[in-house]
């Protein structure tokens, strides 16, 4: 519920201060998003799953990010960086995919 | 208890580890959610067993021969969570979404299915040693194990034979081996760890935490001289009691566990849930707010210099497309203006020639002419020679009594009875003609003119000059038969 709320407060912020994002982190922001989106069905997974853990969800959140973003980085110092960035997104949504089955399975059991 | 080992040798390992799932999952369902309460119970049960166990092994260390087999078996095992390092989490989660049956159910005969794709991976490890592979977990196991398993619940899962072996078998492998991927990775482990945390505690007798934290070589090697044997005796008594529990639980945790989550609480786990979840929701915000923004300048140097060449490009190909469409139009309408002119003399010229020829009513300015004839008769003589007084005048349409005279007009007949085209006119005589009446009136009153000579037949006449009169009787004019026009001449 803690959750739930952080989410909304994170939106609301979002939505009241407006802020701009920095041209530099603009490539990999998105990028960013989906490695965390990643990480949050992951965390609740893992809750679902009865192993929840604290410091893993904090330490897979950040890795996720940090690790999405510094790929996306390389990829543009490399010249590739728009198909980096689409590979990252195709592994990161195939993760949320199958976490997402996962959790159907925890709460439907289909 | 060692025959039965023996006998037993590869049937074993499957209902001990298997059970192993279930029992620790709650273990750790509990420990990890709510951290204190149970955590004692398992730790007591996996001790007691382990006392056992190291009894056991004290009595069967001679055979440790195999169990270093096996030791050297998981070597390899650990490496791969290493090795893959990079693509072990893909596989990882291939391997989970395969297996996720067996997360929820893992006691179900869901194992049979995975026995598969699992024992792939069985034999390329475990093949070269595959008799010694088995023994060790199979000697301890059914020594302690089978008895309880078969008063317990698992009976039937015991005479699942070889499949039930071969899956079990499978199980451990790639579970041991996604586990500390699966772990770390994502924080949300799969079976495996489940697994792996419990076969951890008992040689370290730590917090399932421990194996999460060190799972290669904690949970592989040290189990496996000493432990190995012990997890699968210990393994035992769990799965009688937890075995028949877990899938009922499992069947309706899923929303008692999300009830649990969603009820507000003030733990470390919950508001560093909280925090990332506003992170990642006002970072979702932003991002979605950016987007919908201008599109164009969170772009790459490359995607932009793209946009602009194909824009570029783009706009030539517009461009020629226009001069193009220009000139199509220049020469239309030049070409609709020539034949505009064309049909305007065309129209002009048929005016004209209707007019001259009689086809057409016309009106304009001219003079009307009246005889009378109140003491005498007019001859066709003089009506001929005012007509061609009107003509040297310039009257370009005339009308007489109703009927156009053209060129071809002819006047017949008799005094007092003149015919015009074979009709016979009747006094007073109406002439209307279209000319300047300026010039028209005069030249019919010159003396000795016109209109003297109708007074020398005895008749009178008047003309009245008009701003407007209008000819309207119209004469056929039939086609030429005999003449046709004279091609234009080139030179």
């Amino acid at each position: 519920m803690i959750a739930v709320i952080g989410l909304v407060v994170g939106v609301v912020a979002g939505l009241l201060l407006q802020p701009t994002v920095p041209v530099e982190l603009q490539p990999y922001l998105p990028i960013a998003v989906v490695a965390a989106l990643d990480a949050l069905f992951g965390g609740l997974r893992a809750m679902l799953d009865g192993i929840f853990d604290d410091r893993v969800f904090l330490t897979s959140f950040l890795s996720n990010v940090v690790v999405a973003a510094l790929i996306v980085f390389l990829g543009d110092q490399l010249g590739v960086g728009t198909q980096l960035s689409t590979a990252v997104v195709v592994v990161l949504g195939i993760r949320i995919f199958s976490n997402a089955a996962s959790i159907r399975r925890h709460l439907f059991k289909a | 208890m060692t025959v039965d080992g023996s006998q037993r040798d590869g049937h074993a390992p499957g209902p001990p580890d298997e059970p192993d799932e279930v029992a620790p999952r709650d273990d750790v369902d509990d420990l990890l959610e709510d951290p204190g309460v149970p955590a004692s119970a398992p730790a007591g049960d996996h001790e007691q067993h382990s006392d056992d166990a190291e009894t056991d092994l004290a009595a069967q260390h001679e055979l440790t021969a195999e169990t270093r087999a096996i030791t050297v078996v998981p070597a390899p095992r650990s490496v791969d969570p290493a090795d893959d390092g990079v693509l072990a989490p893909d596989e990882a989660h291939v391997l989970d979404e395969t297996l996720a049956p067996d997360a929820t159910h893992v006691p179900d005969e869901p194992h049979v299915l995975d026995g598969p794709h699992l024992p792939d991976e069985l034999h390329d490890a475990d093949e070269p040693e595959p008799a010694p592979a088995a023994p060790p977990f199979g000697r301890d196991a059914p020594t302690d194990v089978l008895p309880p398993v078969d008063l317990g619940p698992e009976p039937a899962r015991g005479s699942l034979d070889d499949e039930a072996v071969l899956t079990s078998h499978a199980l451990p492998d790639p579970l041991v081996d996604d586990v500390p991927l699966d772990q770390h990775d994502d924080g949300a482990a799969a079976p495996g760890p489940v697994f792996f945390t419990d076969v951890d505690p008992e040689p370290s007798t730590g917090t399932p935490r421990e194996a999460l934290d060190a799972p290669g070589p904690a949970g592989e090697v040290t189990p496996e001289p000493d432990g190995a044997p012990t997890s699968a005796p210990e393994a035992v008594p769990a799965p009688t009691a937890p075995a028949p529990t877990a899938p009922a639980e499992g069947e309706t945790n899923g929303w008692v566990v999300l009830g649990r989550a969603l009820r507000p609480r003030l733990t470390r786990a919950q508001l560093l849930a909280a925090v990332l979840c506003a992170v990642l929701g006002f970072a979702l915000v932003v991002q979605v707010r950016q987007t919908g923004g201008a599109s164009l300048e969170g772009m790459r140097q490359a995607d932009l210099v793209r946009i602009l060449d194909e824009t570029t490009t783009r706009g030539d190909a517009l461009a020629r497309e226009a001069a193009d469409l220009q000139r199509e139009r220049d020469g239309l309408v030049s070409g609709s203006d020539t034949r505009q002119a064309a049909i305007d003399a065309a129209e002009r010229n048929a005016a004209t020639q209707g007019i001259l020829t009689g086809r057409l009513p016309a009106e304009g300015p001219g003079v009307t002419v009246t005889l009378t004839e109140p003491d005498g008769a007019i001859k066709p003589a003089t009506m001929l020679n005012l007509l061609e007084e009107l003509r040297n005048a310039g009257a370009e349409a005339i009308e007489l009594n109703g009927q156009r005279i053209t060129a071809s007009s002819a006047f017949t007949g008799t005094a007092g009875a003149v015919e015009v085209d074979g009709v016979t006119l009747h006094a007073p005589y109406q002439w209307i003609a279209i000319g300047d009446p300026d010039i028209i009136g005069p030249a019919l009153k010159i003396p000795g003119g016109a209109l003297a000579q109708v007074r020398n037949n005895g008749g009178h006449g008047t003309v009245d000059a008009q701003d407007l009169v209008q000819v309207t009787a119209v004469r056929a004019v039939p086609d030429p038969v005999y003449a046709t026009p004279v091609p234009p001449q080139t030179d």
